[in-house]
């Protein structure tokens, strides 16, 4: 019945892409998202095929002297074990954008779920969902990851665990508030009224209807985790050496600051300019796809 | 309002509750056995204790002194005892109570977020204003730049270029930093930026949206100068969304001090809390995220007050 139900009434193809290029339109014509897009495109090719343009291995010592500036042949110079920081700064990108994909992927997953399930059943299960919810928001930002951390131990693995429960919060409150709105449509009303069944409800009615903020929380969100990773490790409670870790990077290159500034220096440019570009896309994402978000952090 | 109020408080209690449970859980699920740590503990000064020197029958009278073998909510329910009497336990590191430990480092922390938190309200709804008066001017693009930068920018790297430019290249401020103004500058500055972006961006969109409203076109057409209707009539309604979100910052400032503490080598809870958790000290570790937790579950009530205050129609209760 359910199935016969939905074949009725074929999703309409047309309109959606007429949207989705409309959205494009929109975005293609803001010089700031297209800054964003660029850069991000810059970060994540050099990260994808940082094999191919390092001239060094990440880990290879000695290629140039300990604490060699930067020249042409090392343009971000060399660190302690003289270590080329170019090849290692490209390397570690590698890592932070997989923290970032990966952590953003728990949350987006978990907050997807609970946000459907409050914002869709709604009584006691919303009042569940939510107060949980609230418990790990009392937890703020960092001190909830380093919890994680301290519980399952520091690992690379743990600390995106870690950032993407800690993503789980916003990602809730966010899909919650948009389920609410999307459940109160009168096409699901039609939907229910004939008989299709909730998951399917949700799956076909709701879910294609939320996807404007969740695709604009995730894209902000993977700067937010970036950051949180890259904390977590420069704390030391996640990648180990000799990892080209942005964030270990920098806590190495800490201690030689005053003397040797581009060890340093590099993986913190390399880290903001990324989460500059992530950003600038997110707000061009969030002005084109949905309006309303603006100011939603 | 005091209807509000009491509602208000009432939803704090599963949330306080659960606070303090997954505190509680997150020690029994620590990678280490609290009894052993213990033992290790009580033989230190002696001779190291070696893990198969413990004999069954101490580690049994040891678990059982620690009430380790009764029923894990009868457990909670002692825990939560312990702490409602101030009683957090004792680091393992200095034998010093967690409770002394957090009262000695807490004004430190306060401090610095205090001054954080004020360094971005007055520079972000200062920019904030700007931004929306001179509305897609230069101003207004130099304004969101340095917005889309201050969330960009990891703290722990702006600290560490702040330090090498201002402190080691110009020699203007003290590297680590002693007590007093002069070393809480660069502290605030890393910490406050952060907010200083969000609450500049806000205070903006508030501003641009009200100035669009009918009735600050009636107080402009009146003939009332500008900064009038500008201080007067629109910011008081577009500090509604500021100051909620300034709570919420505080909240960040807190857990940002974690990383900015450690940068810049100040004493605090934050730095502790670190300390704490590479040495694996954990009821000191279980007792900040404690602290810290309560005291977050309090600003967010603060700030709901604040805003009920702000907006008769949630004072009121529609």
């Amino acid at each position: 019945m359910a199935a016969h139900a939905v074949a009725r009434f074929p999703r309409q193809a047309a309109p959606f892409q007429t949207f989705r290029r409309e959205v494009l339109r929109r975005l293609v014509r803001k010089p700031l998202a297209i800054a964003g897009l660029t850069l991000l495109a810059l970060m994540i090719g050099t990260a994808i095929f940082a094999p191919f343009i390092a001239r060094h291995a990440p880990d290879e010592q000695g290629v140039a002297d300990p604490f060699e500036p930067p020249s042409a042949k090392h343009p971000f110079g060399a660190d302690q074990f003289g270590r080329d920081n170019f090849s290692r700064v490209l390397h570690g990108g590698r890592i932070s954008l997989q923290i970032g994909l990966v952590a953003v992927a728990i949350g987006g997953t978990v907050g997807l779920i609970f946000g459907c399930l409050a914002g869709y059943l709604s009584g006691w299960v919303d009042e569940t969902v939510m107060r949980f919810v609230d418990i790990m928001l009392a937890f703020p930002g960092i001190l909830l990851a380093i919890a994680v951390v301290v519980m399952l131990g520091p690992s690379l693995y743990n600390l995106m665990i870690a950032v993407g429960v800690g993503a789980i919060p916003t990602f809730s409150r966010v899909i919650r508030a948009a389920v609410l709105e999307a459940k109160e449509r009168d096409y699901v009303a039609a939907a229910r009224a004939m008989g299709v069944s909730d998951l399917m409800i949700v799956a076909r009615h709701i879910l294609p209807n939320i996807m404007a903020p969740f695709i604009v929380l995730a894209t902000l969100d993977v700067a937010t985790a970036i950051l949180s990773g890259t904390a977590l490790s420069y704390l030391g409670l996640g990648a180990k050496p000799p990892s080209p870790e942005w964030g270990l990077m920098l806590s190495e290159g800490k201690t030689f600051i005053r003397n040797a500034w581009w060890v340093g220096t590099f993986p913190g440019l390399a880290i903001t300019l990324t989460v500059i570009g992530i950003n600038l896309l997110g707000d061009a994402l969030r002005d084109a796809l949905d309006p309303r978000l603006r100011g939603t952090r | 309002m005091r209807t509000y109020l009491s509602r208000r408080l009432l939803t704090l209690i599963p949330v306080v509750v659960g606070v303090t449970f997954a505190v509680f859980v997150m020690l029994h699920l620590m990678p280490v056995d609290p009894v052993r740590m213990m033992i290790t503990e009580l033989s230190s000064g002696q001779a190291p204790v070696q893990p198969n020197e413990i004999t069954k029958a101490r580690y049994d009278a040891m678990r059982h002194e620690m009430g380790l073998d009764r029923p894990l909510l009868v457990q909670y329910a002692a825990f939560l005892g312990r702490v409602l009497r101030g009683d957090l336990g004792r680091s393992f590191e200095t034998r010093r109570t967690v409770w002394d430990m957090i009262t000695a480092n807490v004004g430190s922390t306060v401090e610095l977020a205090v001054a954080g938190l004020g360094l971005a309200v007055v520079l972000g709804i200062v920019l904030g204003i700007v931004a929306a008066l001179r509305r897609d001017t230069w101003i207004d693009a130099a304004v969101m730049a340095f917005s889309v930068t201050g969330l960009s920018l990891p703290s722990f790297w702006l600290g560490i270029m702040l330090i090498l430019l201002i402190s080691f290249k110009l020699g203007l401020l003290p590297v680590l930093s002693p007590r007093g103004w002069e070393g809480l500058i660069l502290p605030a500055v890393t910490l406050g930026l952060r907010a200083a972006a969000v609450i500049a961006r806000l205070t903006r969109a508030a501003l641009v949206e009200i100035l669009n409203l009918d009735y600050v076109r009636t107080a402009r057409s009146k003939g009332l100068p500008a900064r009038m209707v500008v201080l007067n009539h629109a910011m008081r309604n577009a500090l509604i969304p500021v100051v909620t979100v300034v709570g919420l910052q505080f909240g960040n400032l807190l857990s940002g001090a974690v990383i900015v503490e450690s940068v810049f080598g100040r004493p605090g809870i934050g730095s502790m809390a670190v300390r704490a958790i590479l040495f694996k000290d954990f009821p000191l570790v279980q007792g900040t995220v404690l602290v810290l937790a309560v005291s977050y579950v309090c600003v967010n009530l603060l700030v709901d007050l604040s805003y009920a205050w702000l907006n008769p129609q949630i004072r009121l209760g529609s």
